[in-house]
């Protein structure tokens, strides 16, 4: 008998899969760098932090949980930041 | 000697691919940058043939207070690996200074203009 | 598991081989490496993973800042339009002589394969006998601590000789640039921005991964080079070349010989026979905590001089 946190951690796991799955879908669709760039930080924040989020939910108040949830922090700071400087260096370079 | 390929472990069987890929790179190529990485690939190689000694379906990392021999890897190729990953460094940063001095003074990174050139002087 | 990711490890290892362009052979040379620390993870040794993904990163700085100017010298050679014209002929000795050295090798290699029956003594005695003779929870830390300690020491000795043959081998003599002197890189602000709320949480990461070595993943060499990461953090803030090498340079020599000291010591003194029973773990987890503390500096040292090295002097 599973207990409902542990139902929507794995729902969030698996949201967090099939987003992943369609940011490479729409990576392989697309030819030129910009529309590439705007996918794949989809893959980064958006399916990484879901993913993260289902682990939290499973496995409920604990030091490990606390740990992840300074990942997902550390990943919002980081990956928008990731995906401006290859924006920027690559309108720089004249893409 | 140990004849028979099919009773082979295929970790043991991929890491000597990969290391024989990085030494067929190392003389095929001539670029110098890609001679450097292949160093490191071949490296890479050895260090994971080490780490695969042992190796068995749901092993756990040596970490723990009571250790059951027969569950964990083996923790003597991994603290010996460390130190090798470690010299690693050490050996890219020499090459990286020794290519980059070849380089500013040649304005070249391929092996056959370099020792064409290094036979003139 | 493990061999869907070999499978990309030996597609991402002979991808390299055709590559013409030069940046996109170190972007591959990183891609490998990730996806071998990952493979370490599965194989059950999260200290080499760790380790890897740290010490691999640091070469794709080095890399990338050494040849940022050289990527359109056309590095390869092999793409050059003027060499489009080589005859079939010299191709084929080229790509397939080096083959026919290669297959017999590797079939020989094959052949006197070492069987599969390992020998399981050490492994079994150190993982039975590692917490009362040494302390800790990691066995990893206690091996290359305690029972394998000179062998670590030996990898310190090499770490100082890097140094040395960099600044040996370089073109430019001087160790430093005067104060001061700022790059000429441009930077961004919002980057600078950004990692002045990561620096501080990456200094606390690398301490934290010095301290609990000996009872979690982590150690003096990962914890180290995170270290060394918040100096790279720093310079990228505050864009100058004012670090005082030779200071740094001195205090590594003197990290390691008071290393080699407290091992020689450890030896010579043996825990159990002097220490009282009550205090044996306080003084074997002291023991372990010093000489990580004493490693990760030293590798943090290292780090931070070749880094400055390279940024500052030899990519003008």
């Amino acid at each position: 008998m599973a207990s409902i946190l542990e139902i929507a951690g794995s729902v969030l796991i698996a949201a967090g899969a099939i987003l992943m799955v369609l940011g490479t879908f729409g990576l392989l669709k697309f030819k030129r760098f910009y529309p590439r760039i705007l996918i794949s930080s989809k893959i980064d924040t958006v399916g990484m932090l879901t993913l993260l989020l289902g682990l939290v939910v499973r496995h409920g108040f604990s030091f490990f949980s606390a740990k992840i949830v300074l990942i997902i922090v550390i990943l919002l700071i980081l990956n928008p930041l990731v995906a401006h400087i290859l924006s920027r260096s690559a309108y720089m370079s004249g893409e | 000697m140990n004849t028979g390929i099919l009773n082979t472990d295929l970790i043991e069987l991929i890491c000597i691919l990969v290391f024989f890929l990085g030494f067929y790179g190392l003389i095929a190529t001539t670029n110098v940058i890609k001679s450097i990485v292949f160093l490191w690939v071949m490296e890479m190689a050895v260090i994971m043939f080490f780490l695969s000694i042992g190796y068995n379906i749901g092993i756990v990392a040596p970490i723990g207070t009571d250790l059951v021999p027969g569950q964990v890897a083996d923790p003597l190729p991994q603290a010996l690996m460390i130190t090798t990953i470690v010299i690693g460094l050490a050996v890219t940063a020499v090459n990286i200074t020794m290519l980059i001095t070849l380089v500013r003074k040649h304005k070249s990174a391929n092996w056959d203009i370099l020792r064409k050139k290094s036979s003139e002087s | 598991m493990i061999y869907a990711i070999l499978v990309l490890w030996i597609f991402l290892a002979a991808i390299i081989i055709p590559e013409r362009r030069g940046i996109r052979i170190i972007i591959y040379f990183a891609i490998f490496s990730l996806v071998t620390a990952l493979s370490f993870f599965l194989l059950g040794s999260p200290d080499v993973a760790m380790a890897e993904a740290a010490i691999s990163t640091f070469s794709t700085i080095f890399f990338v800042i050494c040849f940022e100017k050289h990527f359109r010298l056309k590095a390869d050679g092999e793409g050059d339009p003027e060499k489009k014209e080589v005859s079939k002929a010299a191709a084929a000795k080229k790509y397939v002589l080096p083959l026919l050295l290669i297959v017999p090798l590797f079939a020989l290699f094959i052949f006197f394969r070492p069987g599969p029956e390992v020998s399981t003594y050490l492994k079994d005695l150190y993982i039975t006998r590692f917490a009362q003779d040494v302390g800790g929870v990691n066995a990893v830390t206690s091996i290359y601590l305690a029972y394998r300690v000179y062998d670590t020491l030996f990898e310190a000795l090499v770490l100082v000789i890097a140094i040395v043959a960099v600044s040996h081998m370089s073109a430019f003599k001087e160790m430093t640039v005067p104060d001061g002197e700022h790059s000429d890189i441009e930077r961004d602000g919002l980057a600078v921005f950004t990692i002045r709320i990561i620096a501080p949480i990456l200094l606390l990461f690398g301490v934290y991964l010095v301290m609990n070595g000996h009872i979690s993943p982590g150690g003096g060499f990962q914890g180290g080079v995170a270290v060394a990461a918040f100096f790279i953090c720093r310079y990228m803030i505050y864009n100058i070349y004012d670090m005082p090498v030779k200071k740094i340079i001195r205090l590594e020599e003197v990290l390691f010989m008071t290393a080699v000291a407290i091992a020689v010591f450890g030896v010579f003194l043996g825990a159990g026979t002097f220490v009282p029973l009550e205090y044996l773990r306080l003084y074997q987890e002291s023991y372990l905590i010093l000489m990580n503390i004493l490693i990760g500096l030293k590798v943090a040292c290292a780090c931070i001089v070749l880094f400055y090295r390279f940024v500052a002097i030899e990519r003008r």
